[in-house]
């Protein structure tokens, strides 16, 4: 195929303008022209120049570039793996659509009309394998959850995979150029078969070990469950020893007529003493009324959590709650997050409380968490929902973006959120499913 | 504003009764007690044929009728009139009486002085949420189903509709409240003149915009919030 100047530079700018396209629309990138206008400056031109220079490796420079430009805007280490795996989707379109405008369009022996195929079968391919690459990857995460180091080591494989990619490349015999695209192609359909093998491998094993640990985990607040209600135990049988002792010094305060003194011992020293003490042995008598284990231990943990910040924390469960349609360790985890972000707001007002309830309403459980804010922050809805929102500092807020995403992926889950002084609400629902 | 009081203790019933007989004598504002009993029976029959805009209960009454019971009754009667507990157990399930019975607020009267305080606020929401209620014939409402209950939202609160990411459903956007219900977005466009379809998954209130950046397409509302617009539909904004 003998191709004009023209179509060469034709081939890159569809070339590097599909790549670009490949990677935004997989990344969700939200895009202004400015971006535009600085890939276009700092990607595309030295990439092409590079190109006269090295050839085809030149699109390294690219993916690093792109690479670091989308890590600036979203810090997820992943996106550098779904860029380099664009490019090895890029390549093997390249390398289908050429062989097959190659052999179908031979005989026409018109360079240019094959040229043109080419090119359309190559975008063609690209979008199909985006759109399905997508699909692929909304399924993996919304099941799997993919951590900081496997992150790494998929970035880590896809860059070794692009290197082994543009060896191969370069390792191109021209004079049989037919036929080294073939053996090409081969091979790296072999290559990549290999590298799914390995990925789904890691994957898995990565979603196992994250499910053991959430098994230790549910099974370390359940002994938490259990030695707190002991301990109330406990101070069951302190108190009946207590209160005989109690009640003699109350009369001595009677025998003396000295009301003032009763007044002060009563408020000071008996009620001040039980009160937090009975809140949180109320707190967990209410948990008898649910029904899920794992949520009943972490409720506890939450519970002695509060207790040791010195936050009253109520739950209200009036009716029994037995089942709530949806993965008990996605319920775990909002609910987790849910108080914590309730207990660690709390904490920073002077009367902080943190009320919890739930209840039953038409075929609907309804989860709310009502917590005291610091309202001096004057803090909006929207605000708390940006990612990294933190009143703590940065790298804090993800809890909430993780909480959204969970509820994005359960369809009978909808999340209402409130910010009415002192309190700041937040509603989840789990409809009985639809 | 007629007032229904029913506590089975005589003497705080009267001192809840002065309480708010000494204001509406100040405030002369046409708040009335039209009953004030121990006996929750009464105010069970004065509900067969009558109606009040604001009441008091006790939860627990010394009767086989409890407050709860008694303002589920009342709902099923009446669903909007305000409804506060005076009560000593209001930490046992504060939030589950306001969701179940839609109740205004809860008194607890562990606290003698903050007694009258606390009664004087609630009534003047009461009061406030009354008035409200005379002019609701000039306030369009939208009602949606949200978490198996039901709400009434003024159609000038709402900032903007949003499509969620998991379609069949809608996220309403308030000053500072968010909302999610199941619907789709087609059926809210014709709502009202303000609210307009100005992206493919936003129907914002005009009323509530401030500004619009038309080179990126962005909306921003007086809350402070932002919302997109699309290259075509911007231009029924910019108008």
């Amino acid at each position: 195929m003998v191709l004009t100047a023209f179509e060469n530079f034709l081939s890159f700018v569809i070339q590097y303008i599909t790549l670009l396209f490949f990677c935004i629309y997989i990344l969700d990138l939200n895009w202004t022209r400015k971006h535009y206008v600085i890939t276009i400056c700092f990607i595309f031109l030295p990439t092409y120049l590079l190109f006269s220079f090295i050839g085809a490796p030149s699109i390294l420079f690219y993916l690093t570039v792109l690479s670091i430009m989308v890590f600036r805007q979203t810090s997820t280490i992943s996106h550098i793996f779904h860029i380099f795996m664009t490019l090895i989707f890029l390549v093997i379109s390249d390398n289908l659509s050429y062989l097959l405008s190659y052999r179908i369009l031979n005989e026409t022996g018109n360079d240019h009309f094959i040229y043109f195929c080419y090119c359309m079968l190559f975008v063609l391919f690209a979008a199909a394998i985006a759109y399905l690459y997508k699909q692929v990857m909304k399924y993996i995460i919304g099941r799997w959850v993919i951590n900081g180091y496997i992150s790494t080591i998929l970035v880590f494989l896809s860059v070794v995979t692009v290197i082994v990619m543009y060896i191969d490349i370069v390792a191109i015999d021209h004079d049989n150029f037919y036929q080294s695209v073939q053996n090409n192609l081969m091979m790296f359909m072999m290559y990549l078969a290999f590298l799914t093998v390995i990925l789904f491998v890691v994957l898995y094993a990565a979603f196992n070990r994250y499910k053991v640990k959430q098994r230790e985990q549910e099974m370390k607040n359940f002994e938490a469950y259990v030695a707190s209600l002991e301990q109330i135990n406990q101070d069951m049988r302190r108190f009946k020893h207590d209160y005989v002792n109690i009640l003699s010094s109350l009369r001595t305060f009677i025998d003396d007529k000295n009301y003032d003194g009763l007044h002060t011992y009563f408020y000071q020293h008996i009620l001040e003493a039980n009160h937090q003490e009975q809140l949180n042995q109320q707190a967990m008598m209410t948990l008898n009324n649910l029904k899920i284990n794992s949520l009943k231990g972490l409720l506890t943990t939450k519970i002695l959590q509060a207790q040791s910040h010195h936050v009253p924390f109520y739950i209200e469960m009036v009716e029994e709650v037995e089942d709530i349609s949806i993965d008990p360790i996605v319920l775990n985890r909002m609910v987790g997050i849910l108080l914590d972000n309730a207990i660690e707001a709390a904490r920073e007002t002077e009367d902080g409380e943190v009320r919890v309830a739930f209840i039953h309403l038409d075929g609907a459980i309804l989860l709310v968490v009502c917590n005291t804010f610091n309202e001096k922050s004057n803090i909006k809805v929207h605000e708390v929902y940006q990612e990294g929102f933190s009143t703590k500092g940065e790298n804090r807020g993800l809890g909430l973006a993780n909480l959204l995403q969970m509820k994005n992926e359960s369809p009978n889950v909808s999340l209402n959120t409130k910010i009415s002084p002192p309190y700041f609400i937040q509603e989840i629902g789990f409809e009985r499913s639809r | 504003m007629d007032i229904v009081i029913c506590e089975d203790d005589f003497v705080q019933l009267e001192s809840i009764k002065k309480i708010i007989e000494n204001y509406a004598a100040i405030e002369d504002n046409g708040m009335k007690i039209v009953l004030a009993t121990t006996n929750p029976a009464d105010v069970a029959a004065f509900l067969e044929n009558a109606k009040a805009d604001c009441y008091f209960f006790d939860i627990d009454l010394k009767h086989e009728m409890t407050g709860i019971a008694l303002g589920s009754k009342l709902r099923e009667k009446d669903p909007v009139a305000s409804l506060v507990y005076v009560t000593t157990h209001a930490e046992m399930s504060f939030l589950t009486f306001i969701y179940k019975l839609a109740a205004l607020d809860f008194i607890i009267k562990d606290n003698p002085d903050g007694l009258k305080e606390k009664i004087l606020s609630t009534l003047k929401e009461a009061h406030r949420r009354y008035v409200k209620m005379g002019e609701q014939d000039t306030i369009q409402k939208l009602q949606i189903k949200t978490m198996g209950h039901t709400r009434n939202i003024d159609l000038q609160s709402i900032y903007f509709f949003e499509a969620s990411p998991d379609s069949h459903k809608i996220i309403l956007h308030l000053e500072n409240e968010y909302i999610e219900f199941y619907g789709r977005l087609k059926n809210y466009e014709s709502l009202h003149p303000d609210f307009y379809r100005c992206h493919k998954s936003f129907i914002v209130n005009k009323a509530k915009v401030q500004n619009i950046d038309s080179k990126n397409r962005t909306v921003f509302l007086e809350n402070g919030e932002i919302c997109f617009a699309s290259a075509r539909l911007i231009k029924g904004l910019l108008k």
